[in-house]
């Protein structure tokens, strides 16, 4: 499985769900739609729940506590925080634009891209999740990406779904084989003819 | 202007495509529910911090008056009298009443009592697919009014006077429209699974 990309002007997370569901879904693009704002609403739901995802170096991603990670004396007296009607609960949400603009940002057979098309929302994502953004957030907080556990959890949640998509690819395939074998039956017919 | 319409051009034409989908399927409840209430808070949290919206543009707030300011901060109040406005040097009565939340008396952020944006609120419109956002009731009457205006006055009468603030910016529609396609999503699925 891939961990996300965080780069300044990019933020995201390509996920391969043939590699994570063990179906194709590449002529199923409503499935493929559904599960990445499935994995879209994960991220989202954690997050606002104050866990947030830590990646290391081999990819692999580790729930961590976002509430340790507690909001600055300046922020929590800052106009805005007021104003949104937020709390001392770290969640990342102010206005609520950047979990709530994350988005399929490409959908292409079995792959499926998660991050923003917004620059700016994109630029606090990447702040928050490298603590290396000076003009928004100064401290690291991680929430961006899905790790192999979500991914697992998520494949039980759409077993049904993709029960059906296997079954019709197995009906395809016996179709294609029936097929076939009716047209190898045909071919030694014509020769004894 | 009293109001704004939250409209989905883009949706517009998958309504005229499928309509019955999009009134019973995608515009569920729940979503309205949720669209509203979000347009709704927004308007009110984004004049909060001192901004208002015209054509989908946050921008500041005009600023207010320094003889305002004076009445805000207590110093002062103003008295018409043979039509003419004389100020006095006591506070004005009003100065009770303010939103002890929002209220800073030198920010302009259409906020004293709190009456105008605490009563906004959404109303959907299902035929035609419009969200309404506006100032809704008749204001309490504070110390020393003589007469009580609706929030919908009081709401034309700032704009007017050049903080226009009925609006949703730009990210917020954009957030709305990702509520709508999460719902679309969820349908895309259900149907798979109806199959």
């Amino acid at each position: 499985m891939s961990a996300p990309t965080f780069k300044k002007t990019k933020v995201q997370q390509k996920i391969n769900l043939k590699e994570e569901f063990g179906v194709d879904v590449s002529d199923r693009p409503d499935l493929a739609e559904a599960l990445g704002q499935a994995i879209i609403d994960k991220m989202v739901t954690r997050t606002k729940a104050s866990k947030g995802m830590q990646f290391s170096g081999n990819g692999a991603g580790r729930e961590i506590d976002l509430s340790s990670k507690k909001y600055s004396k300046s922020y929590k007296d800052s106009r805005e925080f007021k104003a949104f009607g937020k709390t001392n609960k770290v969640n990342l949400t102010l206005t609520g634009d950047m979990l709530g603009q994350i988005d399929i940002t490409k959908l292409k057979g079995n792959s499926v891209t998660i991050g923003w098309d917004d620059a700016e929302e994109n630029a606090k994502a990447h702040g928050h999740s490298t603590g290396k953004n000076g003009k928004v957030p100064k401290m690291k907080r991680p929430f961006f990406g899905v790790n192999k556990k979500e991914l697992q959890g998520l494949k039980k949640e759409f077993k049904s779904d993709l029960n059906k998509v296997l079954k019709e690819e197995q009906t395809k395939k016996q179709k294609a084989l029936t097929n076939n074998l009716l047209k190898a039956l045909g071919a030694l017919s014509d020769g004894k003819n | 202007m009293g109001k704004t319409k939250v409209t989905f051009s883009g949706l517009n034409k998958i309504r005229k495509l499928t309509k019955r989908i999009f009134d019973k399927d995608i515009f569920t409840n729940r979503l309205v529910k949720e669209v509203g209430l979000f347009s709704q808070e927004r308007v009110k949290a984004v004049t909060r911090t001192g901004y208002g919206v015209t054509n989908s543009k946050k921008k500041k707030l005009k600023r207010l008056s320094n003889s305002y300011k004076d009445m805000r901060r207590g110093a002062v109040k103003f008295r018409t009298v043979n039509g003419a406005v004389i100020p006095f040097q006591e506070p004005d009565e009003r100065i009770q009443e303010v939103d002890k939340k929002f209220f800073e008396p030198d920010f302009s952020n259409l906020t004293f009592s709190g009456q105008l944006l605490e009563s906004i609120k959404y109303t959907y419109n299902r035929a035609k697919h419009i969200f309404t956002i506006q100032p809704t009731g008749k204001r309490k009457k504070l110390p020393g009014e003589s007469k009580t205006l609706t929030n919908k006055k009081v709401a034309e009468y700032v704009a007017k006077g050049g903080r226009p603030f009925l609006g949703i910016d730009k990210k917020g529609a954009k957030t709305i429209a990702n509520m709508i396609k999460r719902e679309i999503r969820a349908q895309l699925r259900k149907n798979n699974l109806k199959k």
